[in-house]
């Protein structure tokens, strides 16, 4: 009985996946370093690649770590937006994730992570991981505000504060949970 | 409602002497554009007019001798991607909203007059396809389309034309002499469309381009200039492919230099340039802009008779004028 309990919890550990909970016993200090979402340090990440300021799609199904779609070396921005398959919340619980490389250190400060859409709505939330030996790590930073309009992660000025140069880091683009039911396909860009 | 001049500066850089344009004039948008389009300005100058997906609505800037104006903001429909002008007028691919919006030029002066029709599935790209008619790519992926829409007299939304034809991949359009090229950039393809006598669309000819590539620009004479990532190829082989070193991203053909023949005109993403080709040149001149140019346009600003380019630099939030100056304008 014991025994299946402990399989029956390791379990749900292994499915879940996002999340607010827990603390954060790894990852660079932050405003939101102690919100590490619960047992996601064993999804299995895929590696960046190699492209350098390369197009972000949205490759389906990507709602999980270990589909993330490698983008490369993130240079001055995020490039999503111009080519298919195009970024988009595609319902309102939609989740894409993303992986991708740091800059170099001497370029952080230049680095602006922003997604934007139009509709007026609040459309989405981000969620910033580490990635340590190719598996999903600590939360780094949150960027879920009610803005309409643009939901940043990184703004210019904070690369060094929050990222390591080089390093790769997860990007959890969620769906904001206030999104209406009937919220059509929304794209998103940068 | 005139906003006021624009300030203009220089984006760095200047063409050697002897080229056909002048350093870019920049000139800030505010919000980022993916698409702009070029017509008669409420003024009697050139209209400027930027899809802004993210405002949905379009931004009217005109030029007149050398000055850029705002006329601010005409509301659209929501998520407008890309814009075209068709006649007089100009229409958006709404993305997010599922519709196309049509801007006439107000009575008072101004685009400010706009209707709009539903479309289903979602227009992502529109290109004129004739003195009132005009291609929309609707879908993404498996699920897209094109289609022929038509303007009827003003103030009628624009109306189908005929059913969409089914064509995967379709990513963009632009009208050609031999029908309507269609860019496929996950096919790496471009698809060439005839129009029957209502309208319905057939496909004539499809034709290996490169991986990835971004835009077509008819050439006169009869060939196709493809943009692909790191080169310019020509569809009918007629001419050798372009290497270039970079991320093109755009490409018009104008005759810029004024011999009689049309040149290429691209953007440059990774450079951040634009990439001239006139002649027979096989390396482009290439002339700085603003960050993440995306798109470009040529037109004849202040009517002095020479192609000068408009770009969108997305990045940047910036609209950037190169100037001809083979007509003896001064940069």
């Amino acid at each position: 009985m014991n025994r299946v309990r402990l399989l029956a919890a390791l379990s749900l550990v292994a499915l879940s996946c996002g999340g607010d909970g827990g603390s954060a016993d790894t990852g660079p200090p932050g405003p939101d370093a102690d919100r590490t979402p619960d047992a996601t340090m064993a999804a299995m990440v895929p590696d960046p690649g190699t492209a350098v300021g390369g197009e972000w799609t949205d490759v389906e199904p990507n709602d999980t770590p270990e589909n993330a779609v490698p983008v490369g070396t993130v240079q001055f921005a995020i490039w999503a937006g111009f080519a298919p398959p195009y970024t988009t919340i595609n319902t309102p619980t939609d989740v894409d994730f993303y992986v991708f490389r740091a800059p170099p250190a001497a370029d952080l400060p230049n680095l602006n992570m922003q997604f934007c859409w139009g509709g007026g709505l609040d459309l989405l939330d981000l969620y910033l991981y580490e990635v340590v030996n190719m598996l999903q790590g600590a939360l780094i930073r949150t960027a879920n505000t009610t803005n309409t309009s643009c939901e940043t992660i990184i703004a210019p000025g904070e690369g060094p504060t929050y990222l390591t140069g080089d390093a790769v880091y997860l990007l959890e683009v969620r769906a904001a949970p206030s999104l209406p039911p009937t919220t059509p396909a929304t794209m998103y860009g940068a | 409602m005139l906003l006021g001049l624009m300030a203009a500066a220089g984006c760095g850089g200047s063409g050697a002497p002897g080229d056909p344009f002048a350093a870019a004039r920049s000139v800030p948008t505010e919000d980022p554009g993916r698409s702009l389009a070029v017509g008669r300005g409420p003024s009697g100058g050139t209209a400027i007019v930027l899809a802004l997906e993210l405002r949905d609505a379009v931004r009217v800037f005109e030029e007149i001798d050398g000055a850029v104006q705002s006329w601010g903001d005409v509301s659209v429909g929501v998520g407008p991607r890309s814009i075209a002008r068709v006649g007089d007028d100009f229409v958006t691919a709404d993305t997010t909203g599922a519709t196309l919006s049509r801007i006439a030029v107000a009575d008072s002066g101004g685009l400010a007059a706009v209707t709009t029709a539903p479309i289903d599935p979602p227009p992502f790209h529109v290109a004129a396809a004739g003195p009132a008619t005009f291609a929309v790519v609707l879908g993404t992926g498996d699920a897209a389309a094109v289609q022929l829409w038509q303007l009827p007299a003003w103030p009628s939304p624009p109306v189908p034309l005929a059913a969409p034809l089914p064509l995967a991949g379709a990513t963009s359009a632009i009208a050609a002499p031999r029908g309507i090229l269609v860019v496929r950039r996950l096919a790496g393809d471009v698809v060439t469309l005839s129009a029957g006598a209502a309208g319905e669309l057939s496909i004539a000819a499809t034709t290996p381009a490169c991986d990835d590539p971004r835009a077509a620009a008819p050439i006169a004479g009869g060939d196709v200039a493809v943009a692909c990532a790191d080169r310019i190829v020509f569809l009918d082989g007629g001419r050798a492919p372009l290497p270039h070193q970079g991320n093109l991203y755009d490409l018009v053909a104008a005759d810029l230099d004024l011999d009689g023949a049309d040149d290429l005109a691209a953007v440059d993403l990774a450079a951040h340039a634009a990439a001239i080709w006139t002649g027979d040149a096989v390396t482009p001149r290439s002339y700085p802009l603003s960050r993440g140019p995306v798109a470009l346009r040529p037109a004849d600003l202040s009517a002095d008779g020479d192609q000068d380019l408009i770009v969108i630099a997305f990045e940047a939030r910036a609209l950037d004028l190169l100037e001809n100056v083979l007509k003896g304008e001064s940069p």
